[in-house]
């Protein structure tokens, strides 16, 4: 699983607690650190061979990073990679956000949990 | 220059991690095409800039066209089978350059230890293309053992500031380097750390850093039979290395050139002296008998239970104070033997 | 006092004090052990507490508090407390505090592009805004121009985009800045760049610095923790910021050029006490510097303010904003030998939050009223106030408004400012003033053994101690021990409403044709000679107000200056750790 922040969004407290969350359930986490751009984020999730990434984003910027990510994956061979979103997300964008590829929204205030059995059945499906 | 198969490598490195189907394949292969990689090993205490300077060193060779895959090597919790995977994000002229892939491992507790999947994977990635493998790992507890059987050459990285040198001694960390980096040599003390490691070598070795002539008789050999093995002895007709000691500021990229050329240095002396063929005998030998045992705990626990002997009831007998652990291990291998000779029979 | 009390209770027991009428602190003790017991405890064994009273400061709040409270945390009225507008300034800055003007009602706004902005900032000072803080978008705030490739999708998103003077002219066109009590922004890693706007700006309009009131966050060091718009190393990064501080003192001592925040660090997790200590903290490392220089701490310490934080537990926040008013007193006679009653006397920023949450949005209204008085209530100086839906998005203007006139009931309805320091003496109060004092005091001795403001970010205490708050504080919520209406109580699925403001969707493209026009009008040359100019105080380790002044005068941009220092000090990479 890589946790990421794209963009100048600093805020990351969100992220951590999500990556730490993730951890306690027993998986592999990469936490991005902040300010990476799409393109750094596709490369580490490809040499990583991650199930899923998790893109963390308050700033609202947020569609423009997404789809870019979505597309560098799907143009690298790696659509079978999740997306999912995660913070602030107004309802009227997540459709178009779902159908650009990304899996899963899941809003501030989701249990963790919630995001731990996701990535983990996500994980499940690529081995069998 | 053909760019790299990003895909392909990570999905090949995750199936021998994973002993997923398919990796069996993908390792007798890459061991038929034997095509061995020198594999430059970085290790050190936790924060002394290892991944920083993996980075400079990756992208040192990357900008002299080899293609370079980097290996950083995170401990799983023992607690919850999780890890932080936090190494490559410190690399940030490595990651993205064309040239170079960065991928990090957990370490997973698994039997054999880091060392029997690293070596499959570094087999894999000569397989792949790959010129040159660099394996960060943390030098605490059995780690930096390990990286001294998988690495053709084990840099290890010390900096100013840790107080207590025996420290380092104890850890066993002066006993497996090839090479020294005093790092963040730009803060104060580095070179009382440098002096500090010198004199320790001056207990073990003669002669002066990096290649020696041999010193002739009369002149007294060290002790250590590992270290002899790697490095030759005094007396040895083909000279002796000693390990240099190289100051290094990771984050600046000083010393950086100097590190690697030393590194070059050493891997063609150990060449040169066919020290190296030794060292990747004794690195199959390991990997044989790591298999050896992973096969053999896969049989026995195959039979486990189709005699009268099972995991469960000898784990009771352990407790129950009628057994020990290695007799119980004793039985099951015992029953194992006992149904193969029955089926043969 | 004068409750009649159970006889047999009090047998053996010292009676009233003849000569004060007043019953001993002893035999209060021990009937409010009586009735703990007997009353409380029986009550409670039938019907159980509803949960445990723990602060998200992790302090227990007991059922009942009582003169027997006081005296066991040592309490003493006049050493304690003393009286407004004097030393150690507990019960307030200023002598009469709320009855001569109330708090400055302030306003944090920004979106856009400049001269959309505007538009804004002059229906916010209708409503009644007396101080303006401009939002600045997130590439501004980390060095980058609007054309810049990082600034890709953030312009003008979470702030106004600001790259030149030319937009800080737009930004300000047809407002009197010296009408209104202060201006500013918070520009907290590029903050030689923004008080230098600002300055030039009053230059432009030929007002006298004496005119207007400039006040910037400017506290580079929270951001490494907490913030996240960190540009350069955090130590260069603190000179930088201290040598506003030096340049005010030397020029503009009325203005308020660093206001060393709590709160980034108490939202990321660190909860109030230590969050106040990670301040303080920073607050001792820009005084090092200053000191250093030769400055005194009577030039100082009149320039700094502190942004207060604590966004819970109502009563913690008078008890915080109480205790740290006296620390900073203590802190500045004691420590720093301050004489002036200025240097002493903390100016604290506020900016009312509740727990806000993402779905039913007008609930916040509530939440950040309740939290806006109890800042009031604790005699904070500066005072914002949450929208709505800030927790959503850049508010609209229907939610800014009611943001507004929210501060203004609270400033003159109800009766909630008539008094100075309404809740001084309450039992409850004072002792948690007092536990709270104790709890920041030994946070900050924590900080000061780890080696200070920059080792903490160094060795990661800071954030050890934000992720851990950060977990606490959602395990609470997921267990329901910290009840949360809409989310653990009467949840709704988590939900964001479309009601989001959004930009307008020209401005990025309107905001780069300015930056284009702005750099094809200028004196090339100008620009060049002032920009070397910077390069040459980053080599001598000289103030770098006058020079970044000399840049943005000649419009050279926000990119272009913090390009400078990019190169010379190197840049800061973010920790990976979680
Ligand atoms: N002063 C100084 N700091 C350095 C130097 N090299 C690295 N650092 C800093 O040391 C810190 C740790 O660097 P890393 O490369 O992450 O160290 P590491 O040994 O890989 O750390 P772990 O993987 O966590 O054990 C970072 O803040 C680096 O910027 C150097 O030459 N001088
Ligand atoms: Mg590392």
């Amino acid at each position: 699983m890589l946790v990421a922040k794209v963009g100048l969004d600093g805020h990351d407290v969100g992220a951590r607690v999500v990556a730490r969350g993730l951890l306690d359930a027993g998986m592999e986490v990469i936490y991005t650190g902040l300010r990476r751009t799409p393109e750094q984020v596709v490369r580490a999730a490809l040499e990583e061979d991650v199930d899923v990434i998790g893109v963390s984003i308050l700033s609202g910027a947020h569609l423009a990073h997404l789809l870019k990510i979505r597309r560098l994956l799907d143009e690298q061979g790696a659509a079978d990679i999740r997306l999912i979103a995660g913070g602030v997300i107004p309802q009227e964008d997540i459709p178009s956000l779902e159908q650009a590829g990304v899996s899963r929204v899941f809003l501030s205030g989701t249990p963790i949990s919630e995001i731990a059995d996701y990535v983990a059945a996500q994980a499940a499906r690529k081995v069998s | 220059m053909e760019a790299l198969d990003i895909r392909r490598t990570a999905r090949a490195i995750s199936a021998v991690e994973n002993h997923a189907g398919g990796a069996g394949e993908i390792v007798r292969k890459a061991y038929r095409a034997a095509r061995y990689v020198p594999v430059v090993g970085v290790t050190g205490p936790p924060g002394a800039g290892k991944s920083t300077l993996v980075d400079r060193l990756a992208v040192h060779w990357a900008d002299r066209g080899e293609k370079v895959a980097v290996l950083a090597v995170d401990p799983t919790s023992p607690f919850t089978g999780g890890a932080v995977l936090g190494d490559r994000f410190r690399m940030e002229r490595a990651t993205g350059h064309p040239l170079v892939f960065v991928r990090s491992l957990a370490s997973r507790g698994q039997l054999g230890g880091l060392s029997g999947t690293a070596t499959d994977i570094v087999m894999v990635l000569g397989d792949l293309g790959f010129d040159r493998v660099l394996l960060e790992t943390v030098g605490a507890g059995q780690t930096d053992v390990a990286v001294g059987m998988v690495a053709d050459a084990v840099m290890v990285v010390t900096v100013p500031g840790l107080g207590d040198h025996i420290q380092a001694a104890k850890a066993g960390i002066l006993e497996i380097g090839d090479l020294y980096a005093v790092n963040k040599s730009d803060l104060a003390g580095a070179t009382a750390v440098a002096g500090h490691l010198e004199a320790n070598l001056d207990l073990v070795y003669p002669g002066s850093a990096g290649r020696n002539a041999p010193h002739g008789s009369g002149t007294p050999q060290y002790g250590n039979p590992t270290l002899r093995r790697r490095h030759g002895d005094a007396t040895d007709a083909l000279g002796f290395w000693r390990p240099p000691v190289l100051m290094a500021r990771a984050r600046e990229g000083g010393g950086i050139d100097a590190l690697a050329d030393a590194t070059e240095d050493f891997l063609a002396w150990s060449r040169e002296t066919a020290r190296y063929d030794d060292r990747v005998a004794e690195r199959l030998r390991f990997q044989i008998l790591r298999a050896t045992q992973g096969r053999l705990m896969e049989l026995c626990l195959a039979a486990d239970g189709e005699g009268d002997v099972d995991l469960v009831s000898l784990a009771g007998e352990i407790a129950s104070g009628a057994v020990s652990p290695d007799e119980a291990a004793e039985r099951l291998i015992e029953q194992w033997v006992r149904r193969a000779s029955n089926r043969d029979a | 006092m004068n409750q009649r009390l159970d006889a047999n209770s009090t047998q053996g027991l010292p009676a009233e004090d003849p000569a004060t009428g007043r019953v001993g602190d002893e035999r209060i003790r021990a009937e409010a052990a009586r009735w703990e017991k007997d009353a409380y405890r029986a009550e409670t064994e039938i019907h159980p507490e509803r949960r445990s009273f723990v602060t998200d400061i992790g302090l227990k709040v007991n059922p009942l508090y009582t003169p027997a409270d006081l005296a066991d945390a040592g309490h003493d009225y006049l050493s304690d407390l003393g009286f407004p507008g004097e030393y150690p300034f507990t019960r307030g800055e200023r002598a009469a505090m709320y009855r001569t003007e109330p708090f400055v009602i302030s306003a944090y706004s920004g979106f856009g592009e400049a001269s959309e902005c505007n538009g804004r900032f002059r229906k916010l000072l209708d409503w009644g805004a007396e101080q303006i803080l401009v939002a600045l978008d997130l590439p501004t705030q980390c060095g980058y121009d609007s054309d810049h490739e990082m600034a890709t999708a953030e312009v003008g998103q979470v702030g106004v985009a600001l790259s030149t003077l030319a937009d800080m002219e737009a930004l300000f066109d047809g407002i009197s800045i010296d009408k209104v009590k202060r201006i500013g922004t918070l520009g907290n890693s590029i903050g030689p760049i923004v008080l230098a706007m600002f300055a030039a700006l009053g230059e432009r309009r030929g007002l006298k610095a004496s005119e207007f009131t400039v006040n910037l966050q400017n506290d580079p060091l929270k951001e490494y923790i907490a913030r996240g718009t960190q540009i350069l190393p955090a130590k260069p990064a603190a000179k930088l910021a201290s040598d506003c501080v030096a340049w005010c003192v030397d020029h503009e001592p009325g203005w308020s050029p660093m206001t060393v925040c709590v709160n980034h660090l108490n939202a990321g997790g660190a909860g109030s006490s230590r969050a106040t200590a990670i301040a303080l903290a920073n607050a001792i490392h820009y005084i090092g510097l200053l000191l250093e220089k030769g400055y005194t701490i009577d030039q100082v310490a009149p320039l700094l303010h502190m942004f207060a934080d604590e966004r819970h537990d109502f009563f913690v926040i008078i008890a915080n904003l109480r205790a740290l008013r006296r620390i900073w007193a203590r802190m500045m006679k004691e420590r720093y030998g301050a004489t002036l009653r200025e240097a002493m006397a903390l100016r604290t920023t506020v900016y009312g939050h509740g727990q806000e949450a993402l779905g039913e949005p007008l609930n916040n209204i509530a939440r950040t009223a309740f939290g806006t008085l109890g800042y009031v209530l604790g005699g904070a100086s500066y005072v914002y106030i949450a929208s709505y839906d800030e927790a959503v998005s850049t508010p609209t203007e229907d939610s800014i408004r009611t943001a507004l006139r929210t501060e203004e009931i609270i400033a003159h309805e109800h009766g909630f400012t008539d008094t100075i320091d309404p809740l001084g003496g309450s039992y409850f109060v004072e002792s948690l003033t007092n536990r709270i004092e104790a709890q920041i005091l030994d946070a900050l001795r924590e900080v000061e053994e780890a080696g200070g403001a920059l080792r903490v970010i160094d060795a990661g205490l800071g954030r050890r101690w934000m992720t851990e708050g950060a977990l606490r504080r959602q395990r609470a919520i997921d267990s329901g021990d910290r009840p949360w209406v809409t989310v653990n109580l009467w949840p709704q699925k988590p939900h964001v409403p479309n009601t989001a403001f959004r930009i307008h969707p020209d401005n990025e493209r309107r905001q780069a044709e300015r930056l284009r026009q702005v750099r094809a009008a200028r004196d090339e040359q100008r620009v060049r000679r002032a920009l070397a100019g910077i390069d040459e105080a980053c080599r001598t380790g000289a103030n770098m107000v006058p020079p970044t002044l000399e840049a943005v005068k000649a419009y050279a941009s926000v990119g272009e200056i913090a390009e400078r220092w990019r190169r010379h000090y190197g840049v800061f990479s973010p920790s990976t750790d979680f």
